[in-house]
């Protein structure tokens, strides 16, 4: 029997099912200019109500691919290089448990535009990396850009951990919803 | 419900269970092949009352299931077996709730394939 887990990075604040992950300026609720990336990250549902904090991890386009700043978790902020974060302070952590000892392959992380899974947001683009299996230059991760390639596990376990930093923009003014997060793999 | 069903070259059969705190049936028919010298010979998979085949004598075989999972929504279930010719993978995959079916070639690389080769 296999199960997901969505929480922050550093495992403050529960993602269920009835929420996501929304991006925000630098408080809850502030806009975030267009061709900027975001401040700040709550848990949400629909982008008007707050379910909790979750580490931002921000992409800063003038510092180049290996350069992050992260705040807002509870291991507090902080900035350089990708490799050097700590997985606590990526934006989610993606638990994938299993009874049985699996291993995966082919996983990748990706945003699209929540109808199919081939599209990108019309809306949002996004910068992602993976701190936790490390893969850690970030890349666009709008499906039809590309995607994190986390690749494939090391041994069987009955636990895999995914820490993933996301950072997004948005392309157009106003709240955005027809964004999605996804991870992928084959497991056996 | 879905299953996998090997034949191997001793004549026997093995059928996909999983135990609780086990390796992965499929890394320990792995194991088994390797430790006993074994050939799959052909692989079969059960999905909801279907069974679906696989070429008889491949030079390996294949057999994973993919999951997609979006925050905010249930997994996606796919379940997939395969077979190598020369340096391709041929998979055939099921979608776990719909029956929808299509096929995937690509290069026969991965832990999820069990060579024969390896077992000679």
């Amino acid at each position: 029997m296999a199960t997901f887990t969505w929480k922050g990075g550093d495992d403050v604040t529960s993602l269920p099912v009835s929420l996501r992950v929304g991006f925000y300026g630098a408080a809850f609720g502030d806009t975030i200019a267009i061709a900027s990336y975001q401040q700040s990250n709550y848990a949400t549902n629909t982008g008007a109500e707050n379910s909790g904090s979750l580490p931002s991890v921000r992409y800063i386009p003038a510092s180049g691919s290996s350069y992050a700043y992260w705040s807002g978790g509870s291991l507090g902020s902080g900035s350089g290089s990708t490799a050097s974060m700590p997985s606590g302070a990526a934006t989610v952590h993606i638990n994938f448990s299993h009874t049985s000892s699996v291993n995966f392959q082919g996983a990748k992380f990706f945003a699209y535009d929540g109808s199919d899974p081939t599209n990108n947001s019309t809306t949002v683009s996004n910068k992602g990396f993976s701190a936790e299996p490390a893969v850690t230059t970030w890349v666009d991760c709008d499906i039809e850009e590309g995607y994190v390639n986390i690749g494939s596990s090391v041994s069987p376990l009955t636990e895999h951990n995914f820490y993933i930093a996301v950072s997004a923009t948005p392309l157009s003014a106003g709240g955005h919803t027809d964004i999605a997060y996804r991870i992928e793999f084959e497991y056996y | 419900m879905s299953k996998w069903i090997v034949s191997l070259s001793d004549g026997s059969t093995v059928i996909e269970k999983w135990e609780e705190g086990k390796l992965s049936p499929w890394i320990r028919l792995k194991e088994m092949c390797k430790e006993r010298n074994l050939k799959i010979t052909q692989l079969r998979l059960q999905v909801n009352g279907k069974t679906y085949t696989s070429v008889k004598g491949a030079q390996g075989y294949f057999q994973s299931c993919f999951v997609a999972q979006d925050l905010g929504e249930a997994p996606l279930l796919r379940r997939g077996i395969g077979y190598v010719n020369d340096s391709h993978l041929h998979i055939l995959w099921v979608d776990d709730k719909t029956n929808d079916v299509w096929c995937e070639v690509r290069k026969a690389e991965g832990g999820a394939i069990i060579f024969n080769k390896d077992n000679e």
